[in-house]
């Protein structure tokens, strides 16, 4: 009889370990969300200000490489936008005479002093740009990303597929987790570790690679520390609601009306108290006072940037109420700018506190519908 | 000669064959499908334009794919109408000679041959778009053997011809086929039963029979059908079918319409076509139920899934 | 090996389990086993299947007794029970953004199964549920039947030989219903698959299922193969046919046999005693002679079962009046 047996059949291949549903769930939740174009646009635009930070590098090795280091604060001090976006200017002249902690001041001569240099500014740079533009726009693109990944899940009884089957609720957990520390990769990590690399190639020799290798693990310390709290806060507004918008609200409401409040006790605490020499580097003043001439306006100091970048040395006691605020400070303790354990603790124990709950509230309701 | 164990071939999510395991040996053979089985696909893995998802495809004991000695040796006709329509046969045989490999003058020389061997000779200085439908796929066969290959693969190489083009080129290339092997993918069974080649079925990703081309007649000629005669006499007609044992099932619909369920239906055909002789009746219609590859080939995979 | 599968081990068994959500008791003390071949279990809304499916799985703790699958503790070695379990979910579940044969190839790589090879035996299996080219469209686009096809696809990719289906032909036209029960059929027939369905339709179990479990308020009522359980009180054959039947059953009676009219969903017929030691054939021929002298034309003699819709309902009756944790076997 020459008709095959189409019929069913059996199958004997050999199963991947237990733990592997993770990584299944984690390709193919970043292969669904990323079909989105939203997303695509996000991320995109996402690595619009590494563009902006990465002329600031550039800047920097030209000078260091045509001997004018020693000139470039004061070229910055005149005025003259270093880098054409003045960041790096922005950054020199906020430094001006005021060595932190021991660290030279600008003004170096052998070349002990430039590798000490670079890796300051490099380090500031940094951080600068992980704390403060992509800290937002990770914000903004979780925001996109998260409020689908388990919600829509829970609308669809999708815990009949995942947990009828070997998965188990750490591996789903994993796996959307995964998908957002993905999210975090793209928008924080790679653009980072990019710029580092970017200074690397404009730098004078190969060598600087290894005097600064401890920066892209900084850099990468420093991502583990955004991403654990927001994904897991993230997904834990996901898996309480059927309804993304809902997660999606809640996700930005927390964000801004934790910063809203921090901003209010922090000039609330700033009223209270005299005005301090920190609370005058706070805004930013060059320390004369007012009164300067008007070429120093030009070369005005960008607050948000200077404080970014770990410069100002005053302790924000109310770092730990926004999470913004708080992964700020241990970031900055991560690259060493931040040495007071008073001032980064508490930002640190209000993140691990976030993490924590939300983990115990992810676990509890990933599978809720089956126990009840 | 041709081996394929367990091959699969997925564009994307999209399955084109699914777990085929097919060993040709020297010789002709038949693949037959309905479109979208993945016929095109199982020629694309032997001629070497796909590469297989998983398995394995040799063909003269290599890899196809990427592999000029071996390309070498076949000739791929390729379904489809020739899309160049101003250059003549000449032209457009020894191009493809030379894409072989061949210098120009040896080319030239080759195409003529081939289209000698086509009949085109007289059309060969022609521009392809004053030419019949009959004499492109005579170009097309020119195009595919005019390098000399051992194995000729040929895609719906009758599609779209009168039944007299169809005969010449049919003996065209049983002639050709005499001194080697040949691999023609066609949609319907009475095109490639007067090769006498063996058959490979394939149907919905899947091979589902393979086997000489009169076993497979057999299997669909056994295959449940149901016969429809309209004639003046059915209850007469229905006795002297029941006396048979070729027919299952007897029905009666109207006055005049008897509806036979049969295992046989080339038997039935002939005893039906017996009593309306002998016994004087006037059938008015004989009519078959679907016999079409889908529908024969698709009742008897369903038996393996469970249908009754 | 406490991990080891066991081949020989029982599908399912489970002893004396009971489960508690709050204050509402949802299994009492059920014990059963599940063996080869296909078993339904019936019960009302709220009888506690779907906790019995849960627990086979090892998705709930239990307050007491034992559960074991192949062998296996599903609390304790999870991953091993749920590769060998495929379930189909009453409920529609899917994952939003997927294909039909993205869903399926998804079910197989979560259960372990090698991505490229997923994907492939996805489309076999699809194949064999007779899935077409809808197989390449979103979930969120498919009517019920396909739907139950790719969930019935998901449950079997694997290759499980245990499945447990919950309502499988809910939605279904007659002719996808007759697919799908055809398939269940092959699949433990011809390749010794062990099927548990859960089911309200009883036309479904009397169609495929060869044993029964009955299942009210969190106990089992009555277990056994459909032969034990719809077999009536004594042994009777059942005629059928055209005439006057009730002169049939007093003729019948006159002369010996016992023989009575009943009414049933066909319309009238005579229900003929016939013990288990009488000649069957014998009572047939006598039934025909006296029917010729009535002028009773026999249509059918077949013998008498009792409807399943019948047994059900009378044993949550008794479940209802009696409230007693015991287990009624059917009659042996």
């Amino acid at each position: 009889m020459p008709l095959h047996d189409v019929g069913y059949r059996a199958w004997k291949g050999t199963r991947r370990p237990p733990g592997s549903a993770a990584f299944v769930i984690a390709t193919t939740g970043i292969a669904l969300s990323w079909k989105s174009r939203w997303l695509r646009r996000a991320v995109l635009f996402a690595w619009s200000p590494a563009l902006a930070f990465a002329m600031s590098f550039f800047a920097f090795e030209q000078a260091v490489e045509e001997g004018r280091l020693s000139m470039l604060e004061v070229t910055a001090q005149s005025g003259r936008n270093l880098d054409g976006v003045g960041v790096l200017g922005g950054l020199l002249v906020n430094a001006l005479g005021r060595p932190t902690d021991g660290e030279p001041a600008y003004l170096p001569g052998s070349v002990e002093e430039i590798e000490q240099t670079r890796r300051t500014v490099w380090s500031r740079l940094l951080l600068a740009f992980m704390r403060a533009p992509q800290a937002v726009l990770l914000a903004v693109v979780i925001g996109l990303v998260a409020p689908t990944l388990i919600s829509r899940d829970m609308r669809a009884k999708a815990w009949l597929v995942y947990f009828t089957r070997p998965v188990s609720r750490r591996d789903y957990i994993l796996g959307k987790g995964a998908v957002l520390a993905g999210v975090v990769a793209m928008v924080t990590l790679l653009p980072a570790l990019g710029l580092w690399f970017v200074g690397v190639l404009v730098s004078p020799s190969v060598n600087v690679a290894w005097a600064t290798a401890d920066l892209p693990l900084k850099v990468l310390i420093s991502s583990l520390a955004v991403a654990i709290p927001t994904v897991l806060l993230a997904l834990a507004y996901s898996a309480i609601t059927t309804e993304t918008r809902i997660a999606g609200f809640a996700w930005f409401a927390t964000w801004v009306a934790c910063w809203i409040t921090h901003s209010a006790l922090g000039a609330a605490e700033l009223m209270a108290d005299r005005p301090s020499p920190e609370a005058q580097s706070f805004f930013g003043e060059p320390f004369d006072g007012p009164g300067e001439d008007d070429r120093h306006d030009r070369s005005r100091p960008m607050h948000w940037l200077g404080r970014a970048a770990g410069l100002d040395s005053s302790i924000d006691h109310w770092a730990w109420v926004s999470p913004y605020h708080s992964i700020g400070v241990v970031q900055a303790a991560i690259f060493g700018m931040e040495k007071r354990p008073q001032a980064f603790l508490p930002p640190l124990i209000s993140l691990a506190s976030i993490s924590a709950v939300s983990l115990v509230l992810l676990l509890r309701r990933v599978d809720a519908p089956l126990r009840s | 000669m041709i081996s394929l164990t367990n091959v699969t071939k997925l564009y994307g999510q999209v399955i084109g064959v699914n777990d085929v395991t097919v060993n040709l040996s020297k010789g002709a053979h038949g693949l037959l499908g309905p479109n979208g089985a993945g016929k095109t696909t199982l020629l694309g893995l032997v001629t070497g334009q796909l590469r297989p998802t998983m398995g394995r495809v040799e063909v003269f004991g290599e890899r196809p794919f990427g592999n000029p000695s071996v390309l070498a040796r076949i000739g791929y006709c390729p379904a489809g109408d020739i899309r160049e329509r101003s250059v003549t046969p000449m032209q457009w045989v020894s191009y493809l000679v030379q894409l072989s490999g061949f210098t120009r003058h040896a080319a030239e020389k080759r195409a003529e041959a081939a289209l000698g061997q086509v009949s085109l000779s007289a059309a060969a200085s022609r521009p392809i778009g004053t030419l019949s439908k009959g004499m492109r796929q005579r170009a097309k066969l020119a195009g595919a053997l005019a390098h000399d290959p051992e194995l000729l693969v040929l895609d719906e190489p009758f599609d779209g011809l009168d039944p007299v083009a169809r005969h010449d080129l049919v003996s065209l290339v049983k002639d050709w086929a005499t001194h080697r092997s040949l691999l023609v993918a066609s949609h319907l069974l009475h095109e490639i039963e007067p090769l006498g080649a063996g058959l490979v079925v394939i149907l919905g990703s899947r091979v589902v029979a393979s086997g000489p081309s009169t076993e497979i007649r057999s299997l669909i000629d056994a295959t449940p059908a149901e016969v429809r005669v309209v004639c003046d006499a059915p209850r007469r007609l229905a006795e002297i079918v029941c006396r048979g044992d070729d027919a299952r099932s007897l029905r009666f619909e109207g006055d005049n319409t008897l509806v036979i369920g049969t295992r046989q239906a080339g038997l039935l055909a002939e005893r039906i076509t017996a009593a309306a002789v002998d016994e004087d009746i006037a059938v008015r219609e004989v009519v078959p139920d679907d016999r079409s590859l889908e529908g024969v080939f698709g009742r008897l995979v369903s038996l393996h899934r469970g249908g009754v | 090996m406490g991990n080891a599968v066991s081949s020989d081990a029982c599908p399912v068994v489970l002893e004396d389990v009971v489960k508690r959500y709050g204050t509402r008791t949802a299994l009492d003390g059920v014990s059963l086993t599940v063996e080869p071949g296909i078993t339904g279990l019936v019960g009302p809304n709220g009888a506690g299947k779907s906790t019995l499916v849960r627990t086979v799985l090892g998705l709930v703790r239990l307050a007491s007794g034992r559960v074991r699958v192949f062998g296996l503790d599903p609390q304790k070695s999870p991953h091993q029970v749920r590769q060998q379990v495929g379930v189909v979910p009453e409920d529609e579940s899917a994952v939003p953004g997927l294909t039909g044969v993205g869903m399926v190839r998804y079910a197989a790589r979560l259960c372990g199964i090698p991505a490229g090879e997923a994907l492939r035996r996805a489309h076999e299996v699809l194949d064999w549920c007779d899935a077409g080219q809808e197989r390449y469209r979103p979930l969120e686009t498919f009517s019920v039947g396909t739907r139950q096809k790719v969930a019935f696809a998901a449950a079997i990719v694997h290759d499980p030989p245990l499945i447990i289906l919950d309502e499988p032909t809910n939605g279904l036209d007659p002719i996808e219903r007759k697919a799908m029960l055809g398939r269940l059929v092959t699949l433990a027939r011809d390749h010794g698959k062990t099927i548990f369905l859960c089911t309200h339709v009883l036309p479904d179990v009397q169609a495929i299922c060869e044993r029964a479990i009955v299942l009210a308020a969190g106990r089992v009522r009555l277990t056994g193969t459909i032969d034990e359980l719809t077999r009536p009180a004594l042994p009777m054959h059942r005629v059928e046919g055209t005439g006057p039947l009730e002169q049939l059953a007093d003729s019948l009676a006159e002369a010996g046999i016992a023989a009575s009219l009943v009414r049933t969903s066909r319309g009238p017929a005579v229900e003929v005693a016939t013990p288990v030691d009488a000649d069957t054939a014998a009572v047939l021929r006598s039934v025909c002679e006296h029917a010729r002298h009535v002028g009773v034309g026999v249509r059918s003699f077949e013998p008498a079962q009792r409807p399943l819709e019948e047994v059900f309902i009378a044993s949550l009756r008794e479940a209802e009046a009696v409230h007693s944790p015991e287990v009624l076997h059917a009659p042996a």
